[in-house]
């Protein structure tokens, strides 16, 4: 199955370690990712003035740039995103072309450098494609490598579940990372940051005020018994690692890993090629093996 | 008689402030509520009274746009809208909450969250 | 009759067609076929601001214009751009940038430092505009992604034939200041990125070590009377040696 493949900046530049091993995932499983041709920062995080419809343009540029890229290379209608803030606008951007047919027109009037949106192509985060596409019975039959119940914290911060319509899951009670990483062999704990905002983009504006948030959030999973946190947004990555090492006393030195999902997934298929040599030290460190 | 200010951030955001009834829900869930100075529901309620200091709270630059208000407010408003259309009047303004220049260690930073920090904080 | 007419009347005869143009808002005549510049300077106006080196090279010559019946607004380069009927010209001299100071030598190739440098380039909502009005044809606006992706290399190839006009920054809505960002991405490109041309040191350090010091002295000693006798040998297609 090929799908079409929407990066993001992030993804592609500090993040680089979750693609590689995403990409790692998906080819055990047959699926292809083809990147969108020239693809354009989404603009996160959408602006949600209803008034103005420039902000969608950077969007809609991606879908646009995304319909194209489907067609030439005759992949499936899926936009695969990996970046919890990416797949938010993207999907924001298109229910707004949907349902505001004044601004669709003026948008469809101002960009007329690009071909038509005519929509039809779902915009899909990498759970909800390992969900539907793979299945958790999928994922279990072919783990090589089981987790051995480490226990881990999910995080899905606030952009991956919110709004109502947008998200991935419920955003009081989401499920769907922890019944990925069970099938994979990990013990998934319950704490009750798992599924709020760990501050977003306030860390370029007021860095304290994120590094005390992530304080709370890395004890509470610590009291829960953690060993290391599991993410899908980049943002929130940065913020848990580097809010950690500002709090590290109050923390008493100790350091929870972030792993990307999909780190996890290579893993426990038997792809270490995928994984970054120290986040691969990681794994294993805590999986009890002398690295 | 809608108060100058609400009827401005219904043209912005579509949405009417007159329907909260301060309940408090997004002020009990709201992440950042240790560090502003109002409270989503007092925001709301001072915009209901056209209350133009609101302006100058620090509240709407704390506010991280996370929706959980939005989610859990029992009248459907999209609190964070709200929170995004006080920014909006001030960004239009030229009023910008950060100075791209002045940012300490911004090349710490990843893209994603300049980005998203030039979105919110500057016009 | 005085000298503009008369020039009308004989370009007239000589069956050369005339156009309107207005210029900061004054209606002229000019002939058809001359550039905004020649145009300019046919009318007696005596440019000392806003040209430079007069073959599309050097960006001071920056016109913006409207055209009779059209909303477009367009930019060009007023030594390379024909007058048409109808035009509403607009010079600018200068367009306001200010360079932040960087050293080359110090700084990483990466592009955490070209966004530390210009972290207004992270307001860009790819609106376009820039592209669209590039006299240079170029991919403005996907030049700036490029390095909003990380591709420094990329961005540095597509906007070689930038010749700094101007004209993108004054209309970019985030207002990015593209030809200082693309002149630093250009230059991190040729000094760290692009791959070097081996026989070129190679040939540099034959030079430095004097491999050609003794006949590069005799050449000179021998003065124009061997040059002339070395040249005339080259042109027959004879091996040239120095004695």
């Amino acid at each position: 199955m090929k799908v079409v493949y929407y990066p993001g900046c992030t993804v592609k530049s500090t993040a680089i370690r979750y693609e590689k091993a995403t990409i790692g995932v998906l080819k055990s499983f047959d699926i292809d990712t083809i990147e969108v041709e020239n693809w354009t920062c989404c603009g996160v995080v959408y602006n949600l003035a209803v008034d103005s419809v420039a902000y969608t343009v950077a969007p809609l540029r991606n879908l646009i740039r995304a319909q194209e890229t489907a067609r030439r290379n005759e992949t499936e209608k899926i936009i695969l995103t990996l970046c919890s803030m990416c797949n938010h606008t993207l999907r924001q951007a298109e229910r707004r072309y949907k349902s505001d047919i004044d601004g669709a027109s003026k948008l469809r009037k101002y960009m007329d450098d690009e071909p038509e949106y005519k929509g039809g192509m779902r915009i899909m985060h990498l759970l909800e494609v390992l969900n539907e596409f793979i299945g958790i019975d999928g994922l279990k039959r072919h783990v090589k490598e089981h987790l051995k119940g480490m226990k881990v914290a999910t995080f899905y911060g606030c952009l991956l579940l919110r709004p109502r319509g947008i998200g991935v899951d419920d955003p009081e009670d989401p499920t769907i990372m922890e019944d990925i990483l069970i099938s994979i062999g990990a013990d998934p704990v319950d704490y009750p940051y798992r599924n709020e905002c760990c501050g977003s983009y306030s860390v370029v504006r007021t860095p304290g005020v994120v590094w005390d948030r992530v304080l709370e959030i890395t004890k509470a999973a610590l009291r829960a018994g953690a060993r290391a946190f599991v993410t899908t947004c980049p943002l929130c990555a940065f913020n848990l690692e580097e809010g950690q090492k500002y709090r590290s006393r109050e923390l008493r030195g100790k350091f929870l890993p972030v792993f990307y999902i999909s780190e996890l997934i290579a893993y426990a298929l038997g792809r270490r090629e995928y994984i970054e040599d120290c986040v691969l030290a990681q794994i294993r460190r805590l999986l009890g093996e002398d690295v | 008689m809608m108060s100058w200010l609400a009827m401005n951030i219904y043209e912005i955001t579509g949405e009417n402030v007159y329907l909260c009834y301060l309940c408090g829900k997004c002020g009990a869930g709201c992440p950042m509520a240790e560090f502003m100075d109002l409270l989503p529901y007092q925001v709301i309620h001072k915009i209901q009274l056209g209350d133009e200091s609101v302006l100058d709270t620090e509240s709407i630059w704390y506010c991280a746009t996370c929706f959980t208000c939005s989610v859990r407010c029992p009248r459907n408003l999209d609190v964070a809208k709200i929170m995004e259309g006080l920014r909006i009047i001030r960004l239009r303004k030229r009023l910008d909450a950060v100075d791209l220049r002045s940012i300490k260690n911004i090349d710490k930073y990843p893209p994603i969250a300049l980005v998203a920090a030039s979105r919110k904080y500057t016009g | 009759m005085r000298s503009a007419e008369k020039k009308k009347e004989k370009g007239k005869a000589q069956g050369k067609r005339v156009v309107t143009i207005y210029f900061m808002g004054k209606k002229y005549e000019v002939p058809e076929g001359l550039t905004i510049l020649k145009a300019l300077e046919y009318l007696g106006y005596r440019l000392i601001r806003g040209v430079g080196c007069r073959g599309g090279f050097c960006g001071a010559c920056t016109t913006v214009y409207r055209k009779h019946g059209d909303y477009r607004l367009y930019v060009g380069l007023a030594c390379q751009t024909p007058v048409e009927d109808g035009m509403y010209l607009t010079q600018i001299p200068f367009v306001p940038a200010e360079k932040p100071r960087y050293d080359l030598d110090k700084i990483s190739p990466s592009q955490s430092v070209v966004m530390a440098l210009f972290p207004e380039i992270a307001r860009c909502i790819a609106c376009n505009t820039c592209t669209k009005v590039c006299p240079q044809d170029l991919q403005v606006m996907d030049a700036i992604q490029a390095i909003l992706r990380g591709d420094l290399a990329k961005a540095a190839r597509m906007v070689f034939d930038c010749v700094s006009c101007g004209s993108c920054t004054l209309r970019c809505p985030a207002e990015i200041q593209h030809f200082y960002v693309f002149q630093l991405v250009r230059r991190i490109y040729g000094k760290y990125i692009a791959p070097k041309a081996k026989h070129l040191e190679k040939r540099v350090k034959e030079i430095e070590e004097g491999k050609y010091e003794e006949e590069l002295n005799k050449l000179i000693k021998g003065g124009p009377d061997l040059w002339r006798e070395l040249a005339e040998k080259a042109q027959t297609g004879e091996e040239v040696i120095v004695e």
